[in-house]
């Protein structure tokens, strides 16, 4: 059999979904950011991103074991997190993922004759996941204070009404799960009169509202704990884009106006669900807190922060950095000298030089700046700052991928130079999304690294371009398979991605010269309903992202908002990491397929 | 019933113990290509006909070849469950009661239709043992299509989702096939802790094998070579017996996907698997209506028959 080289995972900043970690390795591993100062606080709050953007690390943070562990052993050491304080309240994290949501799901599929049936399984499965949780929560604060639980068991399986079971928290909790497979088992045989004999003998609490259980069994333990019993609780809850309707409906209602004794933490993709939360409610109900970055440089700051400890703790060296392993991006605009970057004979003089000898409209472009095609060197900094650094990443892109064909620029065959690698398109790529980064740093790092002239480990450009391609194609892959239902001739999300995918490569590198390219898009009106499903979906899934202006920039609808596509697809379409102006996306699409024909045209053509 | 058993079969067992032989109707010439040896259960012949595609490719003569051999017609669309189970449900009693065996030919089946099966016998409950026979006649060897179809479904068949609480991470057992793209899709979707992959190889003549291996390479880059198993599809009871100990040992740890992307061989069992441990899932990829007809010829040289026995489930205690 043909021998794979592995993907390893060695430490805790390997792992790839904090979903699975336990909450003091999360806490081992966590960068705080920005997010997190307002999830602590005392509201209720809203963590929107796409799917791996770092939320459920942030609501696990939350929790007491976590908290713990950040307390002992990365706070004391590492002073520069001090104003990021810790929670004043009891977090319950509430787990969800792709496979219990599909399987709740498949309730109102079995039962789809009986949907008040369906929906009460649902309830039940939710609460009674709630009340475990929260039971873990309880016995973790008895065990802290050396409280013996019983007579708090006690009144749990009294006011619970768990009927005859032993007052221990593994009895509580196996009793509940008993229940579920009850009812599973009548949901196999489809036996509807089954199932809903056992619904009816659960207590009510658990086939009611999807908060009532869980914090009654709070209560209970304010009653029966209340020395040790918090003044505040939060319930948080992972995956909410993804729960039934009902569950998002009821828990979206109850931000507005709940017990003030418990506070919600919930979910969700990044465009607000307007239809659940009416816009003028929003400010004093909840804060929604964004988890994504519109801009490269706004991602820096964290990538940077976690790859240097995901470096260090790769090489157990603490003075290595990400520069040293993966050197500087060849589009990275700052820190560079000037005279070093721009003078005579650099590599992008070169590359200038190079490119007007076979792009008429890039010599035109620099004729009318005044500058000279053959010698393109610019002793005005304003002028240099204007022209020369802006066009930077497009000349760079261009020189790449075009050559000359007689009278006509073409799309270069050959194989280029790379010209994805380095510490920024590493960062520009990962979007800021821890999973994203992990993903992508694990694999670099797995790569046989040689020693740069300074001694450190150093992956090699044209090894790191090869990972981050494989890396961009993963994600295109993700995109055409993730299922959808739709009409058969209605677009598909990997369709859309492709059509922008080419329109924008278009913009930089086929059409003529332009300093200020289309770079992202405006959904607007004239979208069709079937566009705008698979822009949301886009969204969710991180194909998509949200270009704000302002901090405060929360998209309330898809219509309206400004989106581009992920930086992760930069290599697979030849883009570069900026946002460049937008575009109307319906116009853009209506054009697309001229421009792809302008696209492909074959060579001596 | 509760599965009792499962065991390597041939189609001599078949033939001398089926009292009822269910069939499938499709457009490819697979699927009728088993029937032409069915020497038993003259009267309990029955072919599930697909409500899709009525007209493609070889269809209609499939339709007149099968009515030829006695066979009655049903028709039933791919994804329909219940429907099967009526079928079945009825089918076997008839036959159960009779002290008969009912045989299947699952070759040309949807996983829908696999599932809607097993679970009828899951639930269904007689006071005496029954036998089942699954025969599987592999396609003879075509390259895998250019060009990968979208994923319309990608859920849990109906019977075979758990309800387990979200409390453990994933693991999904992916029976690999040979269009490109779908289990790492499925992958990317589940977002599991651990993924083990099920790779067909039937030894050097088997033309499948490098195409799975080339379909998957991703995959299998970024998976441990420790979770990544051989099976033969001759040796359904040996795979059985290799899924159980995978899945027993995962199940203290995991919540575990099943999920079968290739030879429907491997589908078969994991469903059966399922009848044993409630809390495992079994999940399908389909292309729903993107999918479009492909001709396929049976392999009856590498035909595989397999017995699989069901005791009243008061006889034994249930699963976690």
């Amino acid at each position: 059999m043909e021998v794979f080289q592995t993907v390893k995972t060695a430490s805790i900043y390997g792992a790839f979904n904090a979903r699975w970690l336990e909450p003091e390795d999360v806490a081992r591993s966590f960068v705080p950011t920005p997010p997190f100062k307002s999830l602590v606080r005392l509201q209720n709050s809203l963590l929107m991103g796409p799917r791996g953007c770092g939320k459920t690390t942030l609501l696990k943070m939350l929790m007491r074991r976590a908290q713990r562990v950040w307390k002992i052993e990365r706070a004391p050491r590492e002073p520069q997190w001090t104003d990021y304080r810790s929670p004043d309240f009891e977090a319950v994290y509430v787990p969800s993922d792709v496979r219990w949501s599909s399987e709740l799901e498949s309730v109102s599929r079995e039962l789809s004759e009986f949907p008040i049936d369906a929906e009460r399984v649902q309830r039940a499965s939710v609460a009674i996941s709630c009340v475990i949780e929260a039971s873990r929560i309880f016995q973790a604060i008895a065990d802290e204070n050396r409280l013996d639980p019983a007579e708090f068991l006690k009144g749990l399986i009294v006011h619970l009404q768990l009927g005859p079971t032993v007052p221990s928290f593994r009895e509580v909790r196996l009793k509940l799960l008993s229940w579920v497979d009850e009812i599973h088992s009548g949901l196999i045989r489809r036996d509807v009169g089954a199932i809903r004999g056992h619904l009816d003998r659960l207590p009510s609490s658990l086939t009611s509202h999807a908060l009532s259980a869980v914090t009654r069994a709070c209560m209970i333990f304010e009653e029966y704990a209340q020395h040790v019993a918090p003044a505040r609780w939060a319930l948080c809850f992972d995956e909410l884009e993804i729960a039934p309707p009902w569950l998002q409906a009821e828990l979206f209602a109850a931000l507005r106006s709940f017990d003030q004794r418990f506070l919600l933490k919930l979910t969700w993709s990044p465009v607000l669900p307007t239809d659940l939360t009416p816009r003028q409610e929003r400010q004093h109900d909840y804060a929604a807190i964004r988890m994504w970055h519109g801009h490269a440089a706004d991602a820096k700051p964290f990538c940077k922060e976690f790859s240097t400890r995901f470096i260090r703790d790769k090489f157990e060296n603490t003075s290595i950095t990400p520069r040293d392993v993966f050197g500087p991006s060849p589009f990275a605009e700052e820190e560079m000298d000037p005279d070093q970057g721009y003078g005579r004979g650099t590599p992008l003089w070169r590359a200038m030089v190079q490119l007007a000898q076979r792009d008429p409209s890039f010599r035109d472009y620099l004729s009318e700046h005044g500058i000279s095609p053959e010698d393109p060197v610019v002793d005005s900094v304003s002028l240099r700052d204007e022209s020369l650094r802006k066009i930077k990443p497009i000349v760079l892109l261009r020189e790449a991928y075009l050559k000359d064909a007689g009278d006509r620029v073409i799309k270069r065959s050959r194989k280029s130079a790379p010209l994805y690698f380095g510490e920024e398109s590493i960062y520009a790529m990962s979007e800021g999304n821890p999973r994203l980064l992990r993903g992508l740093l694990n694999e670099l790092l797995d790569l046989d690294t040689r020693p740069s002239i300074e001694g450190s480990p150093f992956v090699p450009p044209p090894a790191q371009s090869r990972v981050l391609f494989a890396a961009s194609q993963r994600m295109l892959t993700g995109i055409k398979t993730y299922p959808i239902q739709r009409r058969a001739k209605s677009l598909s999300l990997s369709g859309l991605v492709e059509r922008l995918g080419q329109f924008l490569n278009a913009e930089l590198v086929t059409q003529d010269f332009n300093a200020d390219p289309v770079g992202s898009f405006i959904v607007d009106e004239d979208v069709r309903q079937d566009v705008l499903d698979e822009v949301s979906v886009g969204l969710l899934i991180g194909a998509f992202v949200h270009v704000k202006s302002r901090e405060s920039d929360i998209p309330m609808s898809v219509i309206g908002s400004r989106i581009r596509i992920s930086y992760m697809l930069a290599p697979s379409y030849k883009l570069l990491f900026r946002n460049y102006r937008d575009y109307r996306l319906s116009t853009a699409l209506r054009i697309s397929t001229s421009h792809q024909r302008l696209m492909f045209r074959p060579e001596g053509a | 019933m509760r599965l009792k058993s499962v065991r390597d079969s041939s189609l001599l067992e078949l033939n001398a113990r089926a009292g009822a032989f269910v069939a499938a109707c499709g457009y490819e010439r697979r699927s009728v290509a088993l029937s032409s040896l069915i020497t038993g259960a003259p009267e309990g012949r029955n072919a599930l006909c697909f409500s899709e595609w009525p007209d493609a490719l070889g269809r209609k003569d499939n339709e007149r070849q099968l009515l030829e051999r006695g066979f009655k017609l049903h028709g039933v669309g791919g994804n329909e469950s219940k429907r099967v189970e009526s079928l079945v449900a009825d089918i076997a009693t008839t036959t159960i009661l009779a002290g008969a065996a009912v045989g299947f030919d699952i070759s040309s089946m949807t996983r829908a239709w696999h599932g809607a099966i097993i679970r009828q016998f899951r639930t269904m409950e007689f006071d005496t043992e029954c036998e089942t026979f699954f025969a599987y006649a592999p396609a003879q060897f075509r390259r895998p299509p250019l060009r990968s179809l979208p994923n319309e479904f990608v859920a849990p068949v109906d019977g075979f989702a758990s309800l387990s609480t979200p409390d453990l991470p994933v693991a999904v057992v992916i029976g690999l096939g040979y269009e490109r793209e779908r289990a790492l899709g499925l992958r990317q979707l589940l977002d599991p802790e651990k993924t083990i992959l099920m790779i067909p190889n039937c030894g050097d003549k088997d033309e499948y094998y490098p195409e799975v291996l080339r379909s998957n390479k991703d995959i299998l880059r970024r998976t441990h070579q420790e979770w990544v198993f051989e099976y033969c599809i001759s040796e359904p009871a040996a795979t059985f017996a290799t899924l159980i100990s995978i899945v027993a040992g995962l199940r203290e740890s995991y919540r575990v996907v099943l999920a079968s992307l290739g030879p429907k061989v491997f589908g078969l069992l994991s469903f059966l698997l399922a009848t044993r441990f409630a809390d495992v899932s079994v999940w399908r990829v389909s292309s729903g209506i993107h999918a479009q007809p492909r001709e396929a010829h049976a392999d009856l040289d590498q035909l595989v028959v397999i017995d699989a026995i069901w005791e009243p489930s008061s006889r034994t205690t249930g699963s976690r």
